[in-house]
């Protein structure tokens, strides 16, 4: 691109910085996160059972924190799958 | 002692100052094989065997046949039991031994609790009222 006389800098709306507004997740009010309760956990997870990032779901870092701990207990014991996350009853 | 206030659940009692009792909660699947007589069997066992360790199981609740979300030695679905217990390991050991041991129990995990009340009732309501999704995302 040209740089003009004044160093480049553009006037107008194209200057301002865009802070994007925060997420915040419903989760955040909870004060434990229930590792039996899978249709709550399920929607934290992708199709594949991963655990999703905080930058999409908004948690805080202790809620995530929380979270984690919940699926990976529902995973030990048989309420959510390693691979496929959610496995719904019949 | 633990005071916390829970924003999602109104009815909870914040001005409580009794001592709340700690404790484990141990999950538990049997084979989906056991019949209805054989379960009680086991659970009495276990009971009992908790009881001569010094433990006390303060409630036991089953969850009934579910689904497994993944193969557990070869079986796809199971019986869930918990347990509610006091805090005392040695019961605890005892338990998770024997469950070692057993057959019919294809799964197992235990996991400490701060309130063996609150964690109970916690799941009682989730039987019966269903998730929490539904409640968080009303308001």
């Amino acid at each position: 691109m040209a740089k003009g006389k004044g160093g480049g800098r553009r006037r107008g709306l194209g200057n301002r910085i865009i802070i994007p507004k925060r997420k915040t997740s419903e989760l955040n009010r909870l004060d434990e996160i229930p590792y039996k309760d899978v249709e709550l956990l399920k929607n934290y997870l992708t199709e594949r059972g991963r655990i999703l990032p905080r930058r999409i779901t908004g948690n805080d870092a202790s809620t995530q924190r929380m979270l984690r701990q919940a699926i990976k207990r529902a995973r030990n014991i048989g309420l959510l799958s390693f691979a496929d996350g959610y496995v719904a009853q019949d | 002692m633990l005071e916390r206030i829970i924003p999602i659940h109104p009815d909870n009692d914040f001005s409580r100052t009794e001592r709340i009792m700690q404790g484990y909660e141990a999950i538990f699947i049997l084979n989906p094989e056991t019949g209805e007589e054989d379960q009680t069997g086991l659970i009495d066992k276990y009971k009992t065997l908790v009881g001569s360790n010094g433990g006390q199981v303060v409630h036991h609740t089953t969850w009934g046949r579910r689904k497994l979300a993944y193969e557990v030695k070869k079986h796809d679905f199971g019986f869930y039991h918990l347990f509610y217990m006091d805090r005392t390991p040695d019961a605890l050991r005892a338990l998770e031994n024997s469950f070692r041991i057993d057959d019919n129990v294809i799964k197992w995990m235990s996991v400490s609790v701060e309130d063996v009340e609150k964690e109970h009732a916690d799941f009682e309501r989730l039987k019966t009222e269903g998730s929490l999704a539904q409640k968080l995302s009303e308001g």
